[in-house]
This record gives structure tokens, C-alpha cells and sequence, in this order.
């Protein structure tokens, strides 16, 4: 007897609640019972009531009460760039082997230019276009002040994306008086910068919300308007949007109804994961942002001094306590600022005078001996010119200790050591010197003598194309004036240094290698106003 | 020789004004460049010592005979009180590597001294070059240990007048231009070695 088996497995994704969903026909649509609304409530907005535990697997955030709000800063990129206003401006970055433009202000996407548009068809649609590289260095330093300005409103904030923050306002919203009022100040607060809002109890939700553009608050984890959204606020590569338009896929409820395991195989394990947090299915664990440590402490002397000793024995004891600091919370420091305050010399002065003292290390340090050394080398230089009452320390820039590991092979431990060394060794030199007195060179690209050459940081020098025209060794800052050069340059070949119209410091000259009557050779040149001798060879 | 006249001699060998040559080898060479002057030093450049050099006016061609040796070095190099300002399309010419290069400025003489002594101390400076008017004895020893200790090449460029003052440093040098006397109207490097610790002293020419 034959057995027909009925054929019932799809073979593709079909619309409509079907068996093979995403969440495996969980009914997902909790009944989230609000209370009435409280009367603490003002502006209308309601805060949202304790909701009833089923029991269904429900999503964590929602039963906990969590509330993200989500603050994304589309134009960010172009704020941090100090752009003209009113002229036509776009942001440019690298997408591969092209660069394109990333974003556009107003005026520029009035002329046509848009988002993901190469820079040369940018350039044709406006030409007086103003083109700024991306920087993201400056995106990521503005997010982190802004950040420590979100701390105002609720202690957990949380640096979410290239251009979002995430805050917790749930316990926030009765001081504010309501989600309402609480935007209301935010957007009060950032007129600087452009910014979209929405909120979710799931951060990922509220991630997406804030990507779409509107300022949608949604109370439950898994809304319908979720579902309606399009699969670009994913923010996915451009390779796995494609492949949700060839399927056919275009909202996220469309993504659920996808089956797992071709989900997975597609797309990889983590983005599913990702679809899991956004629904709630999943927990999602944000970083918290953490303001960075500051050490601040000051000592006012017992009685006022102008002798070194006392002062030295007081920064000892604030730098055991700096060291304390930095050891509790595994830092290490880059740059100290002592403050030395002194008294009122006279009786109506109303501020009395202090001196800042900054030292700075090449590389973050953890232990203060170097820094004990470092100061003891720079109080040989300083002047006390009237008795100090009290000192202060503090220190700001601190980064995290860096763990050092033994190398395996000798040479690697050797060169690391001579780095260290090499920096030790200008760390001295500048702080009893001064930092501007040590210094390297590096060539530079200028027919100018005087100009082809650069001061640079010590040991870090980058090289220029070399030219075969006798150079002399030593160059003087000045060219100074001498008499009789036509006598010295009689004989020779001239060389003429004709360049520097384009920025103002135009030279013409003719210069001459010559022997000096004391037998050294020396680097003559003659302008419209005279001979000069500008270099020594040797 | 009978024992007392030996003892004698001893005795008159431990004052230390009184260096014999060519007792002791340097730790290390450098390879001048110059053919001749090899010869006369033994090899080259002592490197873990104190050299001086005397000129008649700085920047009369000290810097480049000690250019060569410096190709060979892998190191910090430190000039401390350059007296006019280093050219950097010229050194890179030359062969130097401007990256491992690093330049002092220094007020007077104990700074530039202190600043010496602290790229000697270092372990990674293979060598310094200092432009020192006056310097007391002390400094020149205390220079000298550190270059012992370490093993890096010192050099220090100092007015002909400091010639009669006394110094311990191993090898004394003066540099002089002269006239020429293969080429007609051009001049070239008189070196006179002093005081060799390692060698013997005499004279040589060079063309610079």
C-alpha cells in the first residue's frame, strides 16, 4: 500500500502567520494592562504601570520597566567641521576604492547632491561645492562630550553608535514630569545639533526608531509600527540589503517571517541575534558611559614658604597620593599641572597670584617615580618670587594601564627598550630645557634654502625627495650681509633660486660655492639688494 | 734595568697626567672613511670614549669628516649647541637618517655639559656631539665615564685656545685648513692627533 505523504513544506517564504515564523508561533503579543493613568502624571504624558508577568516567555526589558531613549545625531559629521554657512558644503569619506560624499547640507542638497553620490558627479552638479574630509576622530570626541552631557538627565547613558546615544530615562521621567516635558528640555538643550529622539523599552528598538527618522515612542517591545519599519534603519552592509531586495524582504516584520535557520545561514548567527535584541527576545547589555577620572588634591601649608624643601616634601605626599589613585583604578598618567598658590602680598590684591607648573610625559606612566624626577628637574628652574600658602595637584589625561609583556625573542625586548629609552631620555632634556629646545629635523619640499627645512618633534622625521645640488651643512639663520662678494665669487658656476611668488616671500638669487680666503667653502648668494652668506659647508 | 729604576718608572707611570699610548684598545671602532686616518688611529673612531676636537672656528669641516662614521650607527644620534642651524636636505644628502637624529639647544655651557652627560647616560644613544667652550676637567672626566660605561662615541668640538688646558679625554684632534699642495688654490683638512690613548699620535691630510 502506498503511502502518499501529503507535500505540505513550503519551499519559500510565504506572507502571513504561518507555522515557520520567526519566533516559532510564540504568541509574542503580550497583554501589556495599563493601569489608569497616575495622578502624579502631568503634561499628559503617562507613565507606564507595572506590567502583568505572564506566563509566556516575555521580553526581560519590558517586565523590568526599562525605558531607552534614543538620541541620534544625523549631522554630526558635518558639525564637528567648522563649515561655511550658506554655502554649499558636503562631507566626503572613503566607501571602498571610490570616495563619495557621506552627507549634505542644506544648501547643497537643494543644487542635487546627495548622500552616496561620487565626489566627481557631485562636483559637476554644484561646482563652488565645499569638499570636508571626514573626521572621525573629532565625531567620536564630540559624542563623548555630549555624552557627559547626557549624564545630566539620567546616570546610565550609553555611546551606542558612530552617532547615537542610548539613556535609561525611566527613573529620570518623575523628576522631569513625563517623557514630554523631558524632550522638550533635551531639544532645548542641544540646539547646536540636529538631532532625532524615540524611545522603547528595548535599546536596539529605540536604535532603529531614531535610524528611521521619526520621533516614534513606542511602550511595548514588539508594536506593530516595529514591524512596519524598513530594513535600512539595520544599518547593514550594502551586500545584505541587496539580497533583503531580491527576496522581496522590505519591513522588519517582513524579516520575521523568514525561517531561522536560512536566517542564520544568510546572514550569520549575529545578526539574527541582533533581530532577537531588537524584539526583546534576547537581552541586550549596553556599556555604560563612565565620565573619566580626574585626580584633584590640594594641601594648604601650615605655614607660608618660599623654600623648596617644605614644597618638595608636600608634593611627595600628593604624589603617594596620585600613585594610590592610579594604582586603584589600574592608570596610568600623561600630563600633571602643580599649582602653586601664593600669598597676598598686598592688601587690596584681590586674587593672589599662582603659578601652574605642567609637566608632561612622552608616555603614560604608572609609576611616579619618574615623575618625582621630572619635578625635582623643573623646580631647579623655577623662581619662587614670593612665599606660597598652599599646592595643588591634578592630573587629567589618564589612560589605561597597558599591561607590558616579556618578549620571547631578546631583540624585540631590546628595541622596545631603546624606545623607552629615547623617550626618557627627551622627557629630560625638555623638562629642565625647555620643550621647544629639543627638536629633530626633517626636509622639506621648497626650492627656498631656508624654507626646506622643518623643526620637528624629536626622532620623528619624515624624508623629501633629495635633489644632487651642493647643500652646505650648516645653514645660517639669517642671512647676513658681507662685503666684496663679487671679488670672492669671480670663478664658479651660479645657481639660480628663482621661487616663492605663489606665497608672498618671493626670492631671487644667485647662489655661489665658494673658498673663503680661510680655506673653508662657504654658500654666497647675490640678491637685488646685495651679497649675503648664507651657509657654511662642512 | 735594575728593580728600584723599575719601581721608579712605575711610580712615575701611575700620575695621572701621564698616559701611555697604544696600551689599550677601545671597545669598539668606527671606521672613519678616511683610508689614511684609519691607519693612524688604529681603525677608526674609538667608540666608549671621549674625543676632542679642536678647530680654528666652528663649522670649518669638524662635521664632515665625522659624517661618514656616523652612516654606520643604529642609535639615537644627539647634537647638543649646534653653532648655526644643522641643514637637513644637506645631512639627508650625506647619508644620514634625519628620523634617529635629535638636536639640543643649549644656553651655556653647563646646560649644554648636563645635556651631554644625560644622552651619554642613555642607553640609546649611540652618540653625541657637543660644541663646548669652556669646560672644567671634572666635566670632561665625568664625560668620559659616561662613555666608557655605555659605550657611546663622544665627541666634543672645542676652540683651538682650550689646546693647553689639560683634559683626560682619549683622543685629542686639531683641525686645521691648510693649503693644498696637490691641487693649486684649493685647500684641504690638516688632522693632527695629540693624544691617542689608543695609538700612536701624528699627522694627516685629508681632502674635505
Amino acid at each position: 500500500m502506498q503511502s502518499k505523504k501529503p507535500s505540505n513544506t513550503v519551499p519559500f517564504p510565504v506572507r502571513g502567520p504561518v507555522q515557520t515564523s520567526l519566533f516559532q508561533g510564540d504568541d509574542l503579543h503580550a497583554d501589556t494592562s495599563l493601569n489608569e493613568p497616575h495622578k502624579d502624571a502631568l503634561n499628559g504624558a503617562e507613565l507606564f504601570a507595572d506590567i502583568e508577568v505572564r506566563h509566556s516567555p516575555l521580553p526581560r526589558s519590558a517586565a523590568s520597566g526599562h525605558l531607552w531613549l534614543c538620541l541620534r545625531f544625523p549631522l554630526l559629521p558635518l558639525e564637528v567641521l567648522s563649515a561655511e554657512a550658506g554655502r554649499p558644503c558636503a562631507v566626503i569619506h572613503n566607501e571602498g576604492n571610490n570616495v563619495q560624499v557621506l552627507l549634505a547640507n542644506d544648501a547643497a542638497q537643494a543644487a542635487g547632491v546627495q548622500p552616496g553620490l561620487p565626489v566627481n558627479a557631485a562636483l559637476a552638479l554644484a561646482p563652488e561645492l565645499q569638499l570636508l574630509q571626514r573626521e572621525q576622530q573629532l565625531e567620536n570626541e564630540a559624542l563623548q562630550s555630549l555624552a557627559a552631557w547626557a549624564v545630566g538627565f539620567t546616570p546610565v547613558v550609553s555611546v551606542a553608535a558612530d552617532d547615537a546615544l542610548l539613556l535609561e530615562v525611566r527613573g529620570s521621567l518623575q523628576l522631569f514630569g513625563g517623557l514630554g516635558a523631558l524632550l522638550s528640555q533635551l531639544h532645548d538643550e542641544l540646539y547646536e545639533h540636529e538631532v532625532c529622539t524615540a524611545s522603547s523599552p528595548v535599546p536596539q528598538a529605540a536604535l532603529w526608531l531614531a535610524a528611521s527618522g521619526g520621533s516614534l515612542h513606542l511602550r511595548t517591545a514588539d508594536d506593530p509600527q516595529l514591524k512596519a519599519l524598513p530594513v535600512s534603519v539595520l544599518n547593514w552592509p550594502v551586500r545584505l540589503h541587496k539580497q533583503f531586495v531580491s527576496m522581496g524582504v522590505e519591513t522588519l516584520g517582513d524579516c520575521l517571517r523568514l525561517p531561522r535557520a536560512g536566517f542564520a545561514k544568510r546572514f550569520g548567527q549575529k545578526r539574527l541575534r541582533e533581530l532577537d535584541r531588537g524584539f526583546g527576545r534576547d537581552a541586550d547589555v549596553r556599556l555604560h558611559y563612565a565620565e573619566p577620572p580626574v585626580f584633584e588634591d590640594h594641601v594648604d601649608l601650615p605655614e607660608e614658604t618660599i623654600d623648596y624643601g617644605m614644597l618638595s616634601s608636600v608634593i611627595d605626599l600628593q604624589l603617594d597620593r596620585l600613585q594610590e589613585f592610579m594604582t586603584g583604578r589600574q592608570l596610568a598618567v600623561e600630563h600633571l599641572c602643580i599649582t602653586l598658590v601664593h600669598s597676598r602680598q598686598f592688601a587690596d590684591q584681590q586674587e593672589p597670584a599662582v603659578t601652574d607648573i605642567e609637566i608632561g610625559l612622552l608616555e603614560p606612566q604608572h609609576s611616579v617615580q619618574t615623575l618625582r624626577k621630572l619635578i625635582e628637574l623643573r623646580f631647579e628652574r623655577v623662581l619662587l618670587e614670593s612665599p606660597v600658602q598652599s599646592v595643588g595637584m591634578s592630573a587629567g589625561a589618564f589612560n589605561a594601564l597597558q599591561a607590558g609583556t616579556a618578549a620571547l625573542l631578546t631583540d624585540d625586548l631590546a628595541n622596545g627598550n631603546d624606545n623607552r629609552a629615547g623617550s626618557r631620555l627627551i622627557e629630560r632634556l625638555q623638562a629642565r630645557l625647555g620643550r621647544e629646545r629639543v627638536y629633530g629635523l626633517s626636509a622639506a619640499c621648497d626650492y627656498r634654502p631656508e624654507r626646506a627645512w622643518r623643526k620637528t618633534e624629536p626622532l620623528t622625521a619624515s624624508g623629501a625627495p633629495r635633489n644632487n645640488l651642493p647643500r652646505p651643512l650648516w645653514l645660517l639663520p639669517q642671512p647676513r650681509r658681507i662685503h666684496g662678494g663679487e671679488t670672492l665669487a669671480a670663478s664658479g658656476n651660479a645657481e639660480r633660486i628663482e621661487a616663492g611668488w605663489w606665497d608672498g616671500g618671493d626670492v631671487q638669487r644667485d647662489y655661489y660655492v665658494v673658498e673663503h680666503a680661510a680655506g673653508r667653502r662657504i654658500w654666497l648668494f647675490r640678491d637685488r639688494s646685495g651679497w649675503y652668506l648664507h651657509g657654511l659647508f662642512g | 734595568m735594575d728593580a728600584d729604576k723599575r719601581q721608579q718608572l712605575d711610580k712615575l707611570l701611575q700620575n695621572p697626567r701621564i698616559g701611555l699610548a697604544g696600551t689599550t684598545r677601545p671597545p669598539q671602532v668606527l671606521p672613519t672613511g678616511f683610508a689614511e686616518l684609519d691607519k693612524l688611529l688604529h681603525g677608526g673612531w674609538p667608540a666608549g670614549a671621549l674625543t676632542e676636537l679642536f678647530v680654528d672656528s666652528y663649522g670649518s669641516g669638524e662635521l664632515s669628516v665625522l659624517l661618514p662614521a656616523l652612516q654606520q650607527l643604529t642609535g639615537l644620534l644627539v647634537w647638543v649647541a649646534p653653532p648655526y642651524l644643522p641643514y637637513a636636505p644637506a645631512l639627508q644628502a650625506a647619508g644620514l637618517d634625519l628620523s634617529r637624529l635629535m638636536l639640543v639647544n643649549a644656553d651655556d655651557d653647563s646646560d649644554t655639559l648636563w645635556s651631554l652627560e644625560q644622552a651619554l647616560h642613555s642607553p640609546a644613544c649611540a652618540a653625541a656631539f657637543a660644541w663646548v667652550g669652556r669646560a672644567g676637567m671634572r666635566n670632561l672626566r665625568r664625560l668620559q665615564l659616561a662613555a666608557e660605561q655605555h659605550g657611546s662615541w663622544a665627541v666634543v668640538f672645542r676652540p683651538r685656545q682650550a689646546l693647553r688646558l689639560h683634559s683626560v679625554a682619549a683622543l685629542r684632534v686639531q683641525l686645521q685648513r691648510v693649503d693644498s699642495d696637490t691641487a693649486e688654490g684649493s685647500s684641504c683638512l690638516q688632522l693632527t692627533v695629540l693624544k691617542n690613548r689608543f695609538g700612536r699620535s701624528g699627522s694627516v691630510r685629508l681632502d674635505v
